[in-house]
C-alpha cells in the first residue's frame, strides 16, 4: 500500500534516459477512485509543471521511467489536502492527510484522516475507506460511521517500519 | 519493569557524560572544527558529486575543489583587504563625503527647526550610529584575530574537509552503527529525504547569490557607481538571508551612490529594487523548486530568532536548521502511523 510521501521527491526520466525532474505531487480521480497520474516540477527554466497519466508510467522503484507528458487539469493531491472531514451529523471528525493506493493499480483504497496531534497518539489516525465518502467542494463526507468495523492506524514501533501485525509483551 | 530501569538509567548517564564532555573547552573546539569542515564538505558536495558522474577520479576531484574553494578564499583576502587600504584615500573621502551629507541634512533641518533641540536628536543618532559601526568593526576584527590564532585549526580545515568529501559514505555508514539496528532504516530514510531537499535549497541559495552579485556588479558599473566589486560581493553575500538580506545589502550601496549625486543613488535604489524583484518572482521559484515551503512568517521569525542568538550566522543558519527540524518532524508523522 503506498502513501503519497513513498511517490514524492522521486525523480523521474524519460525512455531516452534524459532526467525530466521531480515528482511534486498527485492527479487525483475520485469518481474512477484510482490515482490518475503524476505532477512532475521540470530541471528546465520555463517548463513549469508537466503532467504524467498512469498509463504513460512504464515503471518505477527508486526513480520513475515515463513515456510521455501531456496537459491535464484534474483535481491534484494539495487540493484536498487539510480538507475538514465531516460525519453525517455535520461535526468535523478530522481532516485529510493522506491518500492510501494500490501501487500496482493505483486505485484508491482508502483516506489518511488525522484529527489532531494528541488524538492521533491515544486513538489512531481514522483510515476511511473510500466507499465510505464522498468528496464535496468543501469538505469531505464520511457516511460510513455506524458500520461495526471502524479502521485505525495507531501508533506503532517506530522500528518496525512496513508489517506491523507484531506486538511486543 | 526491570529492563525499562535499566534503560532509563542508561539513558540518563549517556546524556550526563555528553552534556560533561561538551563543557570541555578542548571538546569543544573539536567539535567547532568538525562542524565547519563538514558544512564546507556538505556546500561543495552538488559539484563533487557533478565532478564524478564526469568521470573524474574521485580523490583528485575532491583534492581539487577544497583546493579552488580555499584559494578563493585566499584570494579574498589578498585582493580585497590591499584594495581597502589602496582605496584608502578615497575610502576617507567616501567617509567624508557622508559626514558631509549628514551636515547637510543637519543644516537643512536646522533651518527649519529650533536649532538647539535638532541639533542635540542628530548628534545623538550619530553617536549611536558612530558605535554601532564601531561595535560591528570590532567583532569582524576580533573574528579575525581568533580565527588567525587557531592557524593549527586553520590548516586542519581543508584536510577534514576533503576527508568528509572522499570518504563521506564511509562515516556515514559508521555513524549510523550509533544507533539500534532496528532504527537504522528509518534513520537513513530520514536522512536520505533531508539530504535531498537540503542540498536542493543550498545549490539554489548559492546560485541566486552569484546571479544577484553579478546582475548587481553589472548594474554599479553602468551607474559608475565607486567600489561596485566590494558592493557586489556585500550585496551577493547578504542575499543568502531571506527577506532581509537584500535590504542589508542594498544599503551600503545606495550610501556610496548617494555621495556621487542624489540622482545616481536613485537610480540606484529602483535598480536594486527590479534585479530584487526579478529574482524574488522569477528565477527563484524555479530554482529553489517548491520542495522548501515554509510560510514567509514563519521565515520572518525564525529569523529574528536566528539574529537574536547567533548574530549573522544565526540568521544565515536559521532557515536550514528549520527546514531539517519540519523534515524531521514530518517524516516521524509519518512513520510513526
Amino acid at each position: 500500500m503506498f502513501r503519497t510521501k513513498d511517490l514524492i521527491l522521486m525523480e523521474v526520466i524519460d525512455i531516452e534516459g534524459n532526467k525530466i525532474g521531480y515528482i511534486k505531487d498527485l492527479i487525483i480521480d475520485f469518481y474512477k477512485k484510482e490515482i490518475k497520474g503524476v505532477v512532475i516540477f521540470s530541471y528546465k527554466l520555463f517548463k513549469g509543471n508537466l503532467k504524467v497519466l498512469k498509463e504513460d508510467i512504464i515503471s518505477f522503484n527508486i526513480g520513475m521511467v515515463i513515456r510521455k507528458t501531456t496537459e491535464d487539469n484534474s483535481l491534484q493531491f494539495k487540493d484536498i489536502k487539510n480538507m475538514d472531514t465531516i460525519n453525517t451529523q455535520g461535526e468535523i471528525i478530522g481532516i485529510i492527510e493522506d491518500i492510501l493506493f494500490d501501487e500496482f493499480t493505483f486505485n484508491i483504497k482508502s483516506i489518511l484522516v488525522s484529527s489532531g496531534l494528541i488524538k492521533n497518539f491515544l486513538n489512531g489516525k481514522m483510515v476511511l475507506l473510500i466507499d465510505n465518502v464522498i468528496l464535496g467542494e468543501e469538505n469531505l463526507l464520511y457516511y460510513g460511521e455506524n458500520s461495526k468495523v471502524n479502521l485505525v492506524s495507531v501508533p506503532h514501533k517506530l522500528f518496525t517500519e512496513v508489517e506491523c501485525h507484531e506486538k511486543e509483551y | 519493569m526491570k529492563k525499562n530501569i535499566r534503560l532509563i538509567i542508561i539513558v540518563l548517564l549517556a546524556v550526563a557524560v555528553i552534556y560533561l564532555l561538551t563543557r570541555n573547552s578542548v571538546i569543544k573546539e573539536l567539535i567547532y572544527l568538525i562542524l565547519v569542515s563538514f558544512i564546507i564538505a556538505y556546500c561543495l558536495k552538488p559539484a563533487y558529486i557533478m565532478l564524478i558522474e564526469k568521470g573524474f577520479n574521485k580523490k583528485l576531484s575532491a583534492a581539487f575543489l577544497i583546493f579552488i574553494f580555499f584559494i578563493i578564499i585566499c584570494l579574498c583576502f589578498v585582493i580585497i583587504i590591499p584594495y581597502i587600504f589602496k582605496e584608502g584615500s578615497s575610502f576617507k573621502n567616501a567617509i567624508k563625503g557622508i559626514q558631509a551629507l549628514v551636515d547637510k541634512v543637519n543644516y537643512n533641518a536646522a533651518l527649519l527647526k529650533d536649532n538647539k533641540s535638532m541639533q542635540g536628536i542628530v548628534s545623538s543618532i550619530y553617536e549611536k550610529v558612530n558605535a554601532v559601526l564601531i561595535g560591528i568593526l570590532n567583532n569582524v576584527i576580533n573574528a579575525l584575530i581568533n580565527i588567525g590564532e587557531d592557524l593549527l585549526s586553520f590548516a586542519v580545515i581543508p584536510i577534514v574537509a576533503y576527508y568528509f568529501l572522499v570518504d563521506g559514505d564511509k562515516i556515514n555508514n559508521k555513524m549510523l552503527m550509533l544507533f539500534p539496528v532496528k532504527l537504522r532504516l528509518v534513520v537513513k530514510k530520514i536522512s536520505n529525504d533531508i539530504d535531498k531537499i537540503l542540498g536542493r535549497y543550498i545549490v539554489s541559495q548559492f546560485i541566486l547569490c552569484l546571479l544577484i552579485g553579478v546582475m548587481t556588479f553589472a548594474i554599479l558599473l553602468l551607474l559608475h557607481v565607486d567600489f561596485p566589486i566590494i558592493l557586489a560581493l556585500l550585496n551577493a553575500c547578504f542575499n543568502i538571508i531571506p527577506y532581509f538580506g537584500p535590504v542589508f545589502g542594498a544599503i551600503p550601496a545606495i550610501l556610496i551612490a548617494l555621495m556621487k549625486s542624489q540622482t545616481t543613488a536613485i537610480y540606484t535604489v529602483i535598480a536594486l529594487y527590479i534585479i530584487q524583484q526579478i529574482e524574488g518572482d522569477v528565477i527563484a521559484p524555479k530554482i529553489t523548486g517548491e520542495s522548501v515551503n515554509i510560510h514567509p512568517l514563519a521565515v520572518i521569525l525564525l529569523l529574528i530568532i536566528g539574529g537574536k542568538i547567533g548574530g549573522l550566522l544565526g540568521m544565515v543558519l536559521a532557515v536550514p536548521i528549520a527546514v531539517i527540524i519540519k523534515l524531521i518532524y514530518e517524516d516521524l508523522n509519518y512513520y510513526f502511523f
